[in-house]
């Protein structure tokens, strides 16, 4: 989707134009339910989530910059959302089972099953840090916010997000050299 | 003496300034610690790097359509056009000026007084009421009956004057909320607002 369309949709879903707002989620449905997936580890609460972000951008449209990409505004939309479900009731997720494979570019029974496995550790270890560590990581790691955007997006002081990043990534480095080895 | 946690996170991420990540390039290099802290970070970092997106396993395109709830007071389905906004913003710049004007000159030149033409009703007499009739129509009653007073009132005249000041003056408090209504009501409108 270029910039120009994408602005040109931005500026009629502020201005309540529902159609728009469908092409909006039809482009981003899927980058917003994998932030989702990341910090809440099942399809269902991750489809929920994205759900629920989705309607909250509706319900804001008009307060977002259509000079500025989509695509990170919906996606820090989703980490909030996300983070409030943690908080409100839902312990730490179990990965599913029996997810369909990502499309690998090399396909290959042996190598899909390789990269999944590994791809599924991966999620798991992400799962096991404590909820605001998934969150400094996702904004990091998955959309490249740099620190100080990282303590905008939560509010909270810089101090604590790059304390928290830090403390994940030493977490995270363990639980999956714990796993290799 | 080691780098910092924070400068290898930072040097990692991309995040110092020249002169800082030169040094802490050149510690890299130099020491085998500090490298092999920054290698465990690259391997995590490609590990996220290479997680890819899942499909989706259903379009929940139809499902948030039917939940959204529709927008109060917003109906336009297009942006307005630019040329809205524009004499908008002229108008809005010709009525304050012309205001201004308007005050000034009041202030500076004493024009002649607008008097209104004066309303004189005439006097209302009301007869009073005429009791020595009943005397003649009932002789058995001699009572004696006193003579009331008749009653008198004028109705008000109307009658004031207004300068040209207070005319200006009644005119800015009327167009000064007009004005700021309607430029209330156009920041409000996100397709004006650009």
């Amino acid at each position: 989707m270029s910039s120009t369309h994408e602005r040109g949709l931005a500026l009629r879903a502020a201005a309540g134009d529902r159609e728009a707002f469908a092409e909006i989620v039809r482009a981003h449905q899927r980058a917003v339910f994998n932030v989702a997936y990341r910090l809440l580890g099942n399809v269902q609460d991750a489809e929920d989530a994205a759900q629920d972000a989705f309607l909250r951008a509706w319900q804001f449209f008009d307060k977002f910059d259509p000079d500025r990409p989509l695509a990170p505004w919906l996606k820090q939309v989703t980490v909030n959302i996300c983070l409030n479900r943690i908080q409100a009731d839902k312990p730490a997720s179990s990965l599913d089972e029996g997810l369909p494979p990502p499309k690998d570019p090399h396909p290959g029974p042996e190598a899909q099953t390789v990269n999944r496995l590994r791809d599924e550790r991966i999620r798991r270890a992400i799962l096991s840090l404590p909820p605001r560590y998934r969150a400094v990581i996702e904004l990091r790691h998955f959309q490249e916010l740099r620190y100080e955007e990282i303590a905008r997006a939560l509010n909270r002081p810089l101090s604590d997000v790059k304390s928290d990043l830090f403390r994940a990534r030493k977490l995270l480095a363990e639980r999956l050299k714990d796993v290799e080895g | 003496m080691h780098l910092t946690e924070e400068q290898i996170h930072s040097y990692l991420d991309g995040l110092l300034e020249e002169p800082a990540r030169r040094v802490a390039k050149a510690h890299l290099l130099a020491c085998a610690e500090c490298r092999r802290r920054a290698d465990e970070l690259q391997t995590l970092f490609a590990a996220l790097n290479t997680l890819p997106d899942l499909p989706l396993s259903r379009d929940l395109t139809p499902v948030i359509y039917a939940k959204l709830p529709p927008k109060q007071g917003k109906t336009a389905s297009r942006p307005a056009p630019a040329w809205t906004r524009s004499l908008a913003a002229q108008w809005g710049l010709v009525t304050g000026c012309a205001l201004w004007l308007g005050m000034r000159l009041a202030v500076m030149v004493e024009l002649p007084a607008i008097l209104f033409p004066t309303i004189t009703l005439p006097a209302l007499r009301l007869p009073a009421l005429q009791l020595d009739v009943l005397p003649d129509q009932f002789p058995m009653l001699q009572i004696p009956i006193p003579q009331l007073p008749t009653l008198d009132f004028q109705t008000p005249s109307f009658f004031f004057s207004l300068s040209s000041s207070h005319l200006a003056l009644l005119l800015a408090l009327t167009a000064l909320p007009w004005v700021m209504g309607n430029a209330a009501l156009l920041r409000s409108q996100p397709e004006v607002r650009q």
